[in-house]
């Protein structure tokens, strides 16, 4: 083991969405930041969207879920325990790599559950708070859309217009027009015009095995160039095994893996989790010491505890007309937000959203059968796939979990990653009310491909396979008995450990999360700035 | 090139391959444009799968054999009738080599090409996607405030 000597001021731990926006935010004010990251930098260029077996990529090496992928920077999920499998991606830029770059907000609402609707509990910090926070994360990840959203207060100019609705937008808007139902282009970090030295998309499809134009954001082309030349240090292939304590019960650095295996140390004044909801209390759970016999920060009990994903259904409606839903960007294309907001009537609290997407390329069409099931093999097979290929369009029933205690994250006994560091281990249900606001969804969403013109709709009542979002699990508070961290993301037992990733979403919203992520990030960052003087000492 | 196959292993792949995904107008054989080929890579990278894939491939000899024949040479619904008992009876191998199938047969150019698609990834060309009329939208805004103040 190397003592390294070199006290960083600040260690962030994360190299993902939350990460390099907090990251870029310190050293912008001139503050010494070095951020370990397990995974290393990929090169667009060599993304699987240039090569001709592209969807298999899909299938294996750029698999959204890691136990599938089970690349050397990965670490298993023990998901047996979970009716949803986490999803994530390592690497510089972390899950933005192969994320879909859904970019909506959070709502006012979001951040007042307690006081509005009586469940869970209200934020430390409101929409207002975060408003500059969401608006400079725009800026610097590039936002296509459209102002004048009536779900939302008014936002700042987009960065470009929205991404073109295609035929499956014109089709699907029309069915929402019909019933009179809320719709708008979703924002989305995918360029439509050339921003900041990256291209316009130009529809090729699979955002999810990676964007070869940069179009679409990804840390690692957004944040981390900016922090970069700002004189941010970043060190790839190094995986943090524990946070180190000192006899004051202070955060004293971490020990990590490097890219050859070799344990290491660092030494830092702060010490920041930017790991994902998964992957931080991972982490904290990992760092046992005398002072924090139970992990570090965990006074509480709920480092782990109250996990919230998206539950999703997903609907596939199959049109007698083309939709060529293969062209242009795979995630959302139109969003609504009739069901968002509480209405007691339809026999749950809180709401959902429809994403509206696009569909899918051949393989992907044969291998699920757009809801269906593979498509069937033998004489029947051309005509199967006929029916829906270039035929379908699809809506995804985005529902708002509840925060559960018994919905956690905990250390599996066994399982480890390839250093041997204790792997976590999942556990989820799905609530009664989430199941009750996805059946509202599925009728509801039935509706609107019906008005559309749909002739055959199926339904996957519960995605195992969708869980991106990953949430709750030290959450923020101001009863430190009832939270992990302030609103200023700073734990209460540890002041100079601070937590910025999802895990402190009290939350989890109905929308996609990492707008709301980096907002967060950003706006801990110009808190900690406040506090510098006391810790950095 | 891997070689995991035999040159009979191969020969009866091709031909269950083109009962998985037969001919059909423009549409070609799963047997005929080269799934039999990947599958000895993907099939030969993996022990379970060449203990899966020896064992399955056995199996369906020893179920064709009872209609009296190879499997190469008995008709295609006989055939068909041995797959759907292989599928049945051994339904860890049959998923795996549809789904295998499906895999390779979906990115093939020539397949590609039968559906009226370029034969081409979606990178660097990509695709002109229309962008759609906005106008609708005049109606949503009538409708005025959607979110809930907080």
């Amino acid at each position: 083991m190397t003592d390294s000597n070199d006290r960083v001021d600040v260690l962030v731990i994360g190299a993902g969405a939350s990460g390099a926006a907090f990251t870029w935010s310190l050293v912008k004010d001139g503050f010494d930041v070095l951020c370990l990251e397990q995974g290393g930098w990929l090169d667009p260029s060599k993304y699987p969207s240039t090569q001709p077996d592209w969807e298999t990529h899909r299938q294996t090496d750029f698999n959204a879920n890691p136990n599938i992928r089970g690349l050397p920077e990965d670490y298993p999920v023990n998901d047996s325990d979970s009716a949803i499998a986490p999803l994530m991606y390592n690497a510089v830029g972390g899950s933005t790599i192969h994320w879909s770059a859904h970019f909506p907000r959070f709502h006012p609402s979001d951040f007042r559950t307690k006081t509005l609707d009586g469940v869970a509990d209200d934020w430390p910090i409101t929409y207002d708070d975060l408003e500059p926070y969401f608006d400079t994360n725009d800026r610097i990840m590039g936002v296509a859309g459209m102002t004048g959203d009536t779900a939302y207060p008014p936002k700042s100019e987009r960065q470009t217009p929205p991404l073109p609705l295609g035929h499956p937008g014109r089709v699907m808007s029309r069915g929402f027009d019909k019933l009179g139902w809320h719709w708008w282009p979703s924002d989305a970090t995918i360029l439509t015009a050339p921003y900041d030295g990256r291209a316009a998309c130009n529809n090729c499809g699979p955002c999810d095995i990676g964007c070869t134009r940069r179009a679409k954001a990804s840390t690692d082309v957004t944040y981390w160039p900016k922090a970069l030349a700002l004189g941010a240090r970043l060190k790839t292939g190094c995986r943090v095994r524990e946070i180190t304590v000192n006899s004051q019960g202070l955060a004293d650095g971490v020990l990590y893996y490097d890219a050859d295996g070799n344990i290491q140390e660092q030494k830092a004044k702060a010490v920041v989790l930017a790991c994902n909801g998964i992957g931080t209390p991972r982490l904290m759970l990992n760092s046992r010491s005398p002072q924090f016999p139970n992990g570090i920060a965990n006074s509480s009990g709920l480092v782990g505890k109250n996990l919230m994903f998206h539950p999703y259904s997903i609907l596939f409606g199959t049109f007698n007309e083309r939709v060529d839903g293969y062209m242009g960007p795979l995630g959302a294309n139109l969003i609504s937000q009739e069901f968002y907001e509480t209405d007691l009537s339809r026999g749950f609290v809180r709401g959902y959203a429809f994403q509206v997407n696009r569909g899918f390329g051949p393989l992907s069409t044969a291998l699920n059968g757009n809801g269906a099931g593979r498509l069937p093999w033998g004489s029947d097979h051309h005509a199967a796939f006929a029916e829906r290929f270039g035929h379908t369009s699809h809506i995804a029933v985005i529902g708002e979990d509840l925060p559960e205690e018994h919905n956690c994250v905990t250390l599996d006994p066994e399982l480890t990653d390839s250093d041997g560091i204790p792997a976590p281990k999942v556990s989820y249900t799905l609530s009664d009310n989430s199941r009750k606001m996805l059946d509202h969804g599925i009728a509801k969403a039935t509706e609107v491909f019906e008005a559309a013109g749909a002739h055959t709709v199926n339904v996957i009542p519960l995605l195992r396979g969708g869980g991106w979002h990953l949430m709750g699990t030290a959450r923020m508070g101001d009863d430190p008995g009832a939270s992990v961290v302030s609103g200023a993301g700073q734990a209460h037992d540890v002041k100079n450990l601070f937590i910025i990733d999802g895990s402190v979403f009290v939350t989890a919203g109905a929308v996609n999360p990492t707008s709301t992520i980096q907002a967060v990030a950003l706006h801990i960052a110009d808190s900690f700035k406040t506090k510098a003087g006391n810790l950095l000492d | 090139m891997p070689t995991f196959f035999s040159e009979a292993q191969k020969s009866l792949m091709t031909a269950m391959l083109d009962r998985i995904i037969p001919r059909q107008g423009d549409h070609p054989g799963a047997g005929e444009v080269g799934v039999a080929d990947y599958l000895d890579g993907a099939v030969s990278e993996s022990a379970d799968l060449r203990r899966l894939f020896s064992d399955g491939l056995a199996t369906v000899r020893t179920v064709a054999a009872r209609n009296g024949s190879a499997f190469e040479d008995l008709d295609a619904d006989t055939q068909d009738e041995v797959l759907r008992k292989i599928e049945a009876d051994q339904s860890d191998f049959f998923e795996k080599l549809v789904m295998l199938t499906y895999n390779s047969y979906y990115v093939n150019p020539t397949v590609l090409e039968s559906l009226g698609l370029e034969p081409r990834p979606p990178q660097p060309k990509g695709y002109v996607v229309e962008a759609g009329d906005l106008s609708a939208l005049e109606a949503v805004v009538q409708r005025g405030q959607a979110y809930r103040d907080a």
